[in-house]
């Protein structure tokens, strides 16, 4: 379990690590994640990806296994 | 460990591995590669393959990028093609539930192994989030920015 748990903060933090080096030095080898989104919602099928992507999270976290009126 | 889909228990099978290998052969001495594959493998494998296809789609430079979406200059705010913004976010919508199925039916049904009822509300419930949440929010994101567009154009 806390090994899991270190994995992921350490996934985040690399991610983070990457956002922040990206804003921080502004060329084209390191695109934020914002660049990175915005040449995918570009294609249609990337818009479909990114939203399916995005339900998927939010289901996952918040729908997932609750029932009417957040009865478990 | 339960609480996370197949595709984010890699660290929990990786937990499992350094614990004396139950995760490779179980105590019925039957391998269990192919649950490992189904379960963790090719989850994982599909989001590093979306991750570097999302990285080689961002290729042709950030300025490059930046002077194609650059707006004309043009006098005052625009008004929001309504019509033109609810057209492109059903077919978005559409098109992502469509996506969100599939992922469903794959990493879920075919390799997770769950049952009609898992999938049944899966689809139910990520329609709800996406038609009765995603969509109206957006356009109501839409129309708070347009409004104060033409307080502050005005």
């Amino acid at each position: 379990m806390v090994i899991g748990y270190l994995v992921w903060a350490i996934f985040l933090g690399a991610l983070f690590a990457w956002e922040g080096f990206g804003l921080a030095h502004n060329h084209d080898k390191w695109p934020t994640f914002s660049d990175v989104f915005q040449a995918i919602s570009r294609h249609l099928v990337g818009r479909w990806v990114l939203f399916a992507l995005w339900l998927w999270l939010g289901w996952h976290f918040f729908v997932r296994g609750w029932k009417f009126f957040l009865r478990h | 460990m339960e609480v996370l889909p197949p595709a984010l228990r890699l660290a929990g099978s990786g937990l499992r591995l350094a614990r004396g290998g139950t995760a490779l052969g179980s105590a019925a001495g039957r391998p269990a590669w192919p649950g490992l594959l189904r379960h963790d493998v090719v989850p994982v494998l599909s989001a590093y393959v979306l991750l570097m296809a999302m990285m080689i789609a961002t290729r042709g430079g950030r300025r490059a990028r930046e002077e194609r979406a650059a707006p004309p200059a043009g006098p005052g705010p625009k008004a929001v093609p309504w019509r033109a913004l609810a057209r492109h976010l059903v077919v978005t919508a559409l098109g992502g539930y469509g996506v969100f199925l599939a992922i469903v039916l794959v990493y879920y049904l075919a390799l997770g192994g769950e049952d009609a009822r898992f999938i049944r509300d899966a689809l139910t419930g990520g329609a709800w989030l996406g038609f009765g949440i995603g969509l109206p929010g957006i356009l109501v994101v839409a129309w708070i920015e347009d409004r104060l567009g033409r307080r502050h154009g005005s």
